[in-house]
């Protein structure tokens, strides 16, 4: 059975490292350090989801979303919100953003990141129009 | 260690705790439940790998951080300190992640001597946690 990708957009190599090790036994992994890095990729490559941290340098994360967003093949593209800045009205702010789940970090509790992530796939998974690997 | 380095802390209180003994976490500075946080989700070869980029890395962070803060280059140094906030985070080095949280202040508001008040705190701070640190990569157990 083939394993769904998920692309990582997050500058912070150590956070990369961590969310490989979380997520590599059951997903195959496109890391991209940089929001400019991620859209070129996802030019030729669409993962199952995208988890996108929402400080990158340059480019931010509501910024890159944007952007999917605008693509008709990447529009349904389920995308989480990874993000330090967990104040209230952050969680809110970034689901009006087009965020479909956002996961504050440090990541303190995986099983909230990996039950979004199963969801959210699954869901897009079950749309006529999802667009997937 | 002695603590009692007053006059080159951060903005905020200087951090004048006395040291819980060589080896042992110190409240407040360093935070082990984050440590065993990163074993149970990558298990001990990411706590060890994760530990021995932060001893290996710091330092060259610092000083990118402050030839950035010299420059006046203050995106990149609020660039530099969000960075380690996380990498800190991540390893539950408490006291160095409040102080990344205070350089970002101090860049988004272009103090920059209060800058560099925060980065010889961070110095100071990761001197003083890097045995700690170093302990948990010689536990056999690790």
């Amino acid at each position: 059975m083939s394993r769904h990708t998920i692309a990582v957009v997050e500058d912070n190599e150590d956070n990369r490292l961590l969310l490989r090790a979380l997520l590599d036994d059951t997903y195959d992994i496109q890391e991209y350090g940089s929001g400019p890095g991620a859209l070129e990729g996802l030019a030729s490559f669409v993962p199952a989801l995208i988890l996108l941290d929402i400080s990158l340098p340059g480019m931010d994360g509501v910024e890159v979303l944007g952007i999917i967003r605008e693509d008709p093949r990447l529009k349904a593209l389920p995308v989480i919100a990874l993000t330090a800045h967990a104040m209230i009205g952050d969680r809110e702010r970034l689901l009006e953003a087009g965020f479909d789940e956002y996961v504050p970090k440090p990541i303190v509790d995986e099983t909230i990141l990996l039950s979004a992530i199963e969801r959210l796939i699954a869901g897009s998974q079950a749309k006529p129009d999802s667009s997937g690997a | 260690m002695s603590s009692d380095h007053g006059d080159v802390h951060g903005p905020s209180d200087p951090s004048n705790r006395n040291n819980g003994g060589a080896g042992d976490a110190e409240a407040g500075h360093t935070d082990p439940e984050a440590i065993a946080r990163l074993e149970r989700q990558g298990g001990s070869k990411l706590k060890r790998k994760m530990i021995q980029r932060f001893l290996g890395n710091t330092p060259g962070k610092l000083a990118e951080s402050r030839a950035a803060l010299e420059a006046n280059d203050d995106v990149l140094f609020r660039r530099s300190m969000h960075k380690l906030r996380s990498t800190t985070l991540l390893l539950g080095a408490l006291r160095m992640s409040t102080l990344c949280i205070e350089g970002e202040m101090m860049a988004r508001d272009k103090q920059h001597d209060e800058g560099r008040e925060v980065l010889d705190g961070l110095d100071l701070e990761f001197q003083r946690i890097r045995p700690w640190f170093e302990g948990l990569l010689e536990d056999p157990s690790a």
